[in-house]
């Protein structure tokens, strides 16, 4: 089976649609979040104000470093770098703790269908494409991404994994699992990693940058749950113990 | 001896780090904590860092029992002299002032350099509007500048998508026509 994809449009390019559509759903879902999850209002709407500029910022510095200066473009993983540093900007100006981890979380929890959605822009656009594939549900490009023959559907696996790690995260949540955004941080970086094999750009490759950004995700992300694991077995042990940090002045 | 902060009741004045703050009781709403520029701190306290004249008010009124800081203190000049100069603090409007020279700053600097550096201008010019905002939420300054900032980023994502949509529209038709033109080409 052969998917047909024409990649000419008559007015509005499908790829703006889809990064718009993707911003606005992620930051509105994630706005929501933090409001029912009891962050204050206002904090929560200056997250929403900073993470677009902040997202469309690291997300274009990205690939001006990698490329070495010479290309521009909006990258992924710079794009959750912004997400991630609007938050923790907040976190650094309110000092509220507790707050900013239930929005880090939160924020989290969003990413992967903010990325299963603009997946759809490359999608129809023809851009980050598969290498050459025959299989089922390869995709032919026409119109304007004519060159490239039968591709492998990266793009369309992304869409359709992310969203289910999405789905997932938002189900084990709602059961109230515990450590679920470390589940879906971390098959959110190995998904990410390993479909890059299957894109042409990887061709002749060992490893791509995006693989390596994606290895050192899972690596920060494991070493930030073993320092919590044992600060919390700590934190155990010193329970009986009075804390007093103030001194009253008279 | 406790301390009424504006609605924020039976503070206590203590030393934290270093330097004077008061210490606000558990009970006390988190918007009304944040209004009155009282931060968490690791143990889960809230505190509010002291300035002179406050601290020079909390020590002379201390002697009489409780002290009640309010808008009849500050805005009366109640405290007795030396104590009587009302409280001002500039640090928002200096922060207000830099956040305007970088917004400003950020359009020659994306025309003439990178638009990457002039988008480090806009975000930190953002910046400190939200740190205004958020540890002075009573300065006018700031709210107005939340207000212009706010406008300006909806009309900056407008004018964005509207540039990318003509941009992709121009390219399109003028593929479509280098197409056409190829097709009719003769031999």
């Amino acid at each position: 089976m052969t998917i047909h994809i024409d990649t000419s449009y008559s007015l509005i390019p499908p790829y703006v649609v889809m990064i718009v559509l993707a911003c606005a759903l992620g930051i509105g879902v994630q706005y929501i979040l933090n409001i029912k999850r009891g962050a204050d209002k206002k904090t929560a709407g200056f997250v929403a104000l900073l993470s677009p500029f902040m997202s469309i910022f690291f997300g274009l510095l990205l690939t001006y470093a990698a490329s070495g200066g010479k290309a521009i473009g909006l990258s992924s993983i710079g794009g959750l770098a912004g997400m991630y540093g609007s938050v923790i900007t907040l976190a650094l100006i309110t000092g509220d703790k507790e707050k900013s981890k239930l929005m880090l979380e939160n924020c989290t929890l969003v990413l992967p269908m903010m990325y299963s959605v603009s997946k759809l822009g490359c999608l129809f656009a023809g851009c980050c494409h598969g290498r050459p594939y025959s299989g089922p549900f390869c995709i032919e490009y026409t119109g304007k991404v004519t060159e490239t023959g039968c591709v492998f559907p990266v793009q369309l696996s992304e869409t359709v994994i992310f969203m289910l790690i999405f789905a997932a995260g938002c189900l084990m949540f709602a059961k109230g699992r515990k450590g679920v955004v470390y589940v879906v941080f971390i098959a959110s970086a190995a998904a990410k990693g390993l479909l890059d094999i299957t894109r042409e750009s990887h061709i002749g490759k060992i490893f791509s940058l995006n693989q390596v950004l994606c290895m050192l995700m899972i690596v920060a992300c494991i070493a930030l749950l073993a320092v919590r694991k044992r600060k919390n077995g700590k934190a155990g042990e010193m329970k009986a113990l009075p804390v007093c940090e103030g001194k009253a002045i008279q | 001896m406790l301390v009424h902060f504006y609605e924020v009741r039976n503070c206590t004045f203590e030393t934290y780090k270093g330097g004077p703050v008061l210490f606000a009781p558990g009970d006390i709403d988190y918007d009304i904590l944040m209004k009155r520029g009282f931060r968490r701190n690791k143990e889960e306290r809230w505190f509010r860092p002291v300035n002179t004249a406050e601290y020079r008010y909390i020590v002379y009124s201390a002697q009489f029992g409780d002290v009640i800081i309010d808008e009849r203190t500050v805005m009366y000049g109640d405290m007795p002299a030396p104590y009587g100069q009302p409280l001002q603090d500039n640090t928002p409007n200096i922060l207000c002032f830099v956040s305007v020279g970088l917004m400003a700053l950020g359009f020659p600097v994306s025309a003439l350099g990178t638009i990457l550096l002039g988008g480090l201008f806009f975000l930190a010019a953002l910046i400190l509007m939200i740190i205004v905002r958020v540890r002075y939420p009573e300065n006018q300054f700031g709210r107005i500048l939340c207000i212009i900032y706010i406008v300006l980023a909806v009309i900056a994502i407008v004018l964005t998508i509207a540039a990318a949509i003509i941009l992709a529209i121009i390219c399109n038709q003028l593929m479509a026509d280098c197409e056409s033109c190829c097709n009719n080409m003769p031999g």
